[in-house]
């Protein structure tokens, strides 16, 4: 492939800019549904237990917000976890409480449905111990073993 | 404006369409049609691009404009999904000069501000809002990029720029820059002004992650006088305590022996419509939440730092609801535990 000239001009300062970095990069996780909202709320809450996480009533935040003004307000938050896990790591790490349990908001987008969580990967950037970097590998495996579940559900 | 047509034989069941699947169609919508990034089936766009931009883009994202990096997937990778996006689209890649384009950025100045900038901003840093149906009502019409992002103007070269304003984008806001009566000289004045944003680069905000994740105060008080406390500095900041419960409540058995970890959710209407209006996945973090937690007989309280989320979500619309959220956290912590 050849260089543009933009490249070649203005090497330095844009790719300073841009230096790939672990800042952004999968931090976030992001899925669309071909499911309603209403059917990707159960489709995901059976996907999550079909791992063996308990799941909490889905809480729905946008009742004010259609008064408000926003047209298709509809939005919730699935907080999951395993009990004794949950529990440990509460009792445990005081300092991950306010990340813990880890949740998923479900997002209403015309017929579709857009599920978004934050990566438990990103957590071990700033949480190092050991057992914790464990446990946010497997939250990290299981969470996108149930998010692409719930993008391939038709 | 309509949203445009599928009408090739693309290929889903590709290495390409499986990554694009994964990693794209959140926000760029199943085959490309759109959602919260713009639509990337569109015949104008793929006919004005190469597939070195494609890429790049892939590489770099946008920073600060939603559209994140991808700094991860390897270069065969990044190659299949510039296959499959191609694929949206029978012709083939166009093929351009690597000659800059020369104009007059001064003149071009003008021209932006009177053709161009009431969609794509005085200073080229684009519409306002991520596209989500929730922030951008849908009979809305796609959002006009940034152009003075540092991802937009390391993938584009001057030719594919020009070619993007001679050929428009037909299905989008995005007119053909001819039909708007301007001559070939103006074109090429647009494109050495929009190549002149690459000066400005080191004095944009860049977002910055902080490096602590949780915010955290500890508490001279009881564990329920803490709580007692927070909430009073909750209402004494004019939000109120929507919810109040252990954490894990609906998760852990109630009668799994005392818990001394509690979970204040507050809110007020302007802090979840500003918030949810820039960027509805901010919902991830909102009502707002404050954990009132004892360990070895110390109280502390605790949140999640708001200054990481405008890295988080790669949205630098998020900075100042962010900086915002941060001072009322701070405030209601430090309240608590005076
Ligand atoms: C009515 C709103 C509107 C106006 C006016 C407008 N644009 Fe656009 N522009 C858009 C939209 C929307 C897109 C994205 C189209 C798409 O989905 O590909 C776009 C795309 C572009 C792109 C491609 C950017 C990218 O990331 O691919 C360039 C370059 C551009 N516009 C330059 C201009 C210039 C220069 C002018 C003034 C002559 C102009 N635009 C006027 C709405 C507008
Ligand atoms: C979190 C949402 C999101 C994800 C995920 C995402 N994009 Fe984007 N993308 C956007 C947004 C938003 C823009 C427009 C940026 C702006 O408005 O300045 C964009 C712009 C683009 C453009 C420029 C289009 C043009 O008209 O020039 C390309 C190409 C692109 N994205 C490709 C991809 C590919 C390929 C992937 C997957 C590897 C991807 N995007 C993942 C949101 C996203």
């Amino acid at each position: 492939m050849k260089i543009c000239a933009c490249l070649r001009k203005w090497p330095v300062i844009i790719l300073m800019l841009l230096a790939p970095s672990a800042l952004w990069a999968g931090d976030l996780l992001m899925v669309r549904s071909q499911l309603s909202f209403s059917d990707t709320q159960s489709k995901i809450e059976e996907e999550i237990n079909a791992l063996g996480y308990f799941t909490s009533t889905p809480r729905r935040v946008d009742i004010d917000l259609v008064s408000a003004g926003f047209s298709n307000g509809t939005y919730s938050v699935i907080a999951y976890g395993k009990p004794d896990k949950i529990k440990a790591l509460a009792e445990n790490y005081p300092e991950l409480t306010p990340f813990l349990p880890p949740q998923i908001v479900i997002f209403g987008e015309r017929k579709e449905s857009l599920l978004v969580a934050m990566s438990p990967l990103y957590l071990a950037e700033f949480f190092t111990q050991p057992e914790l970097i464990e446990t946010f590998k497997l939250w990290n495996r299981d969470l996108q073993i149930i998010l692409e579940n719930v993008r391939d559900a038709r | 404006m309509g949203r445009p047509e599928v009408t090739s034989d693309r290929d889903e069941g590709s290495e390409g369409g499986r990554l694009y699947a994964l990693h794209c169609s959140a926000c760029h919508g199943n085959y490309g049609l759109g959602g919260v990034g713009i639509p990337l089936a569109l015949d104008d766009f793929l006919e004005s691009v190469t597939d070195r931009y494609i890429a790049l883009t892939i590489r770099f994202g946008r920073p600060g404009r939603v559209m994140p990096p991808f700094p991860r997937l390897t270069g065969h990778e990044v190659l299949a999904i510039t296959k499959y996006i191609r694929s949206l689209h029978w012709a083939d890649e166009p093929q351009f000069s690597s000659e800059p384009v020369v104009g007059d950025p001064v003149a071009g100045r003008g021209l932006f501000a009177a053709f161009c900038a009431q969609c794509h901003g005085a200073n080229g840093e684009g519409g306002q809002g991520t596209g989500v149906s929730f922030s951008r009502p849908r009979f809305k019409s796609i959002l006009a990029p940034a152009l003075n992002n540092a991802g937009f103007l390391a993938s584009a070269s001057d030719q594919i720029i020009k070619h993007s304003l001679i050929q428009g984008r037909e299905g989008t806001p995005m007119r053909s820059v001819p039909a708007l009566g301007l001559s070939e000289q103006d074109i090429n004045d647009l494109v050495s002004y929009i190549r002149s944003f690459q000066n400005q680069l080191t004095k944009q905000v860049i977002i910055k992650r902080p490096a602590d994740a949780v915010l955290l105060q500890q508490s001279p008080y009881s564990y329920q006088q803490t709580i007692e406390n927070v909430k009073k500095a909750v209402a004494d900041s004019d939000y109120s305590v929507v919810r109040e419960q252990l954490l894990g409540e609906g998760i852990i058995d109630p009668d799994e022996g005392e818990r001394k970890q509690y979970v204040i959710y507050f809110a007020n209407l302007e802090m979840l419509s500003d918030g949810l209006g820039r960027d509805p996945r901010i919902g991830l973090f909102l009502p707002g939440k404050i954990v009132i937690a004892e360990y070895e007989g110390v109280v502390k309280v605790l949140t999640s730092n708001p200054k990481q989320y405008a890295a988080l979500f790669n949205n630098m619309a998020l900075n100042d609801f962010a900086e915002a959220l941060y001072r009322t956290y701070r405030t209601i912590l430090q309240a608590a535990v005076l």
